[in-house]
């Protein structure tokens, strides 16, 4: 699904930050990596991508639909629908284990149904992971980078276009790193969905068509006037 | 929908200590006041039927209350004694059939009901073990007493000394249990039947005991040396002394030794059951001890009853009130305990609405895990509140006659 930001401002109540993307871009099937140090505003941009925080001003659309244009239901139906999301922090659900987290979206949503197709898919995305073997197991009994790997099924088995991941690799060591980040890479391949993924860690560069420094956004927001040149 | 019921149920199954608790809380707010409710129910229903099934009590004057609950469930102290003179006075007004009762002592802290057959034939009492009341000093017990007290026909049971300095009062009687009756959910299975003779022997009024005529010598001494068996002997009379022995176990061979002393008219009775055979024979007694007599009264049970309960669903809003408080108090703290809990999974639930899931569908997924603990304390408020009816039913009844 391509990306297509314009103008786009957005402040959190009751907090001095504020976010101004003037134009940014990113074709269907791209990989476009946000670097750029705490507080300058990746993640906040992965979120308005998202849907999850609506823009005070501006569009963001994903794969032709305005974000900003949708009330909260509707915006979160086309999350869960056409994107996936992987957290840092993982971010799984004690309660269940494997097969039930990465089952979690289809649980929590009646615009996903959950059939055979995506039966399958789960299976299929957890061999190519490497955690078929544990589909059973509670989520307390997996290592770190297994529970990333969850969630990077989590994320996938919905078969989404859009793949948003932040710092997904925050929290492994640089084996880890590498080896969640070719998954993710290779996973979004294979679905044919692109990829945005927030980062510190300018050793993973490499493999993305496009590196944007989201220092600008913040930068711009600091001193009113043109923004963040055109990034597509 | 079903999908939100088992990640509600998974979650708590997966913190089994927290939701112990909150079911724990929750089913305490419940079963209490619901418990409280069934047993005075059962209290309630027994006390009615036992009341409708007795038309008339006459008895000594003074509470109301403790005459008719002492007919009922043998239970409570009786207003007073009064002569048997009065159950002849009510048979000759040719108003009413009467069974007397005398129920003064106990046998191993059960009633000892001193009756006559009328009061097994007027309650329906079967005997399901053993034979009936046949001669003095037998007794008819009770199922629950039986089983409590592990008795069978053939057996014996002392009854209770009245008290320690109760020097005038009767030496304890050992009483044969000639048989055992079938259970009737009634305080008659929580008692000890003799014959209204045996119960004047327990009293005291009469006894047994070693023929002084026969006793050797002028004025033998008691073995212990606390005096004569015989102090004086005179033409018709013998005075018999401390050392004379009287027999605590009738038998057979003693049976014959056993006489009343005094007026028989005089001996105590604590109750008549009276049954007027028709409603003019039922004015007129009670006609009889409105109007004149302060010394005995008559109640109809059922309204007595009546009064009673409505006393005691008057304090039953105090204690509703209570419970409620109560229940207020542990179904806020069950709110409390679930409240922390949901702050506690706030992260979790901001990645389900970070996934795509609509507030609204969070919100019925907390709502059925509160249903669903809702139910398991109902569920357990209810199995808690059968075991405690089935159990205690029986006493219940009882305790209400």
């Amino acid at each position: 699904m391509e990306i297509l930001v314009d103008q786009l401002r957005f402040a959190y109540p009751r907090d001095g930050f504020v976010l101004r993307v003037d134009r940014l871009g990113m074709p269907a099937g791209g990989r476009l990596a946000l670097v750029g140090p705490s507080g300058s505003g990746k993640s906040t941009l992965l979120r308005l991508l998202a849907g999850i925080h609506r823009p005070q001003s501006g569009t963001v659309r994903v794969g032709g639909t305005n974000l900003a244009a949708l009330g909260e239901g509707a915006r979160r139906a086309f999350r869960i629908r056409h994107t996936g999301f992987v957290f840092q922090d993982f971010q799984l659900v004690d309660s269940l284990n494997v097969r039930q987290n990465i089952r979690l979206p289809y649980r929590i949503h009646p615009a996903l149904r959950w059939d055979r197709a995506a039966a399958t898919r789960l299976q299929a995305l957890a061999e190519s992971c490497g955690i078929a073997d544990k589909l059973g197991r509670p989520i307390d009994r997996l290592s770190q980078g297994e529970r990333q790997r969850v969630a990077i099924c989590r994320a996938l088995v919905t078969a989404p276009g859009l793949i948003l991941a932040d710092e997904p690799t925050g929290n492994l060591d640089p084996a880890g790193k590498r080896a969640v980040l070719e998954l993710l890479l290779c996973e979004a391949d294979k679905a044919g969905a692109g990829l945005v993924l927030v980062t510190h860690d300018r050793q993973l560069l490499e493999p993305f068509d496009r590196v944007i420094d989201a220092a600008g956004f913040h930068q711009a927001a600091a001193a009113p006037g043109p923004g963040v040149p055109d990034a597509t | 929908m079903i999908d939100l019921f088992q990640l509600a149920w998974r979650h708590l199954l997966h913190h089994r200590g927290r939701t112990l608790v909150l079911v724990l809380c929750l089913t305490v707010a419940l079963v209490l006041p619901w418990i409280t409710r069934t047993l005075a129910n059962l209290w309630q229903d027994g006390l009615l039927a036992r009341a409708e099934a007795t038309p008339l009590v006459i008895g000594a004057a003074g509470s109301r209350f403790d005459l008719v609950l002492h007919v009922l469930n043998f239970q409570t102290d009786p207003p007073g004694t009064f002569a048997q003179a009065e159950r002849e006075a009510v048979v000759q007004s040719g108003h009413a059939r009467v069974i007397p009762l005398h129920v003064r002592f106990r046998a191993r802290g059960w009633p000892v009901v001193g009756t006559t057959l009328d009061y097994f034939e007027f309650r329906n009492l079967e005997v399901a073990q053993g034979r009936g009341l046949i001669r003095l000093g037998d007794c008819v017990v009770g199922a629950e007493a039986a089983r409590v007290l592990g008795l069978q026909p053939g057996d014996f049971l002392r009854t209770d000394r009245t008290g320690v300095f109760d020097l005038a009062g009767g030496q304890p009687l050992e009483l044969r249990v000639n048989g055992v009756l079938g259970g009737n959910g009634s305080a008659d299975d929580r008692a000890v039947f003799v014959d209204l003779h045996t119960a004047w022997v327990i009293e005291g009024i009469g006894h047994g005991h070693d023929d002084v005529g026969q006793v050797d010598g002028e004025t033998g001494e008691g073995g212990d040396g606390s005096g004569g068996v015989v102090l004086e002997r005179g033409p018709g009379h013998v005075v018999a002394g401390p050392a004379l022995r009287t027999h605590q176990r009738i038998t057979d061979d003693n049976i014959g030794s056993f006489h009343f002393h005094g007026d028989p008219s005089g001996y105590p009775l604590t109750a008549l059951i009276a049954l007027p055979p028709d409603e003019r024979s039922t004015t007129l007694l009670l006609g009889r001890y409105a109007a004149g007599d302060s010394r005995h009264q008559a109640q109809q049970p059922p309204q007595v009853a009546a009064e009673l309960i409505g006393m005691v669903a008057r304090m039953k809003h105090w204690f509703d009130l209570q419970q409620g408080l109560l229940a207020l108090v542990a179904g806020l703290l069950a709110g409390l305990v679930f409240w922390l809990s949901v702050r506690l999974r706030r992260g979790e639930l901001r990645t389900m609405a970070h996934l795509g899931c609509a507030r609204g569908t969070i919100v019925i997924m907390l709502a059925m895990e509160l249903a669903l603990l809702a139910a398991l304390a109902l569920a357990a408020a209810w199995a808690v509140n059968r075991l405690v009816a089935g159990l205690a039913a029986d006493w219940v009844r009882a305790l209400a006659g």
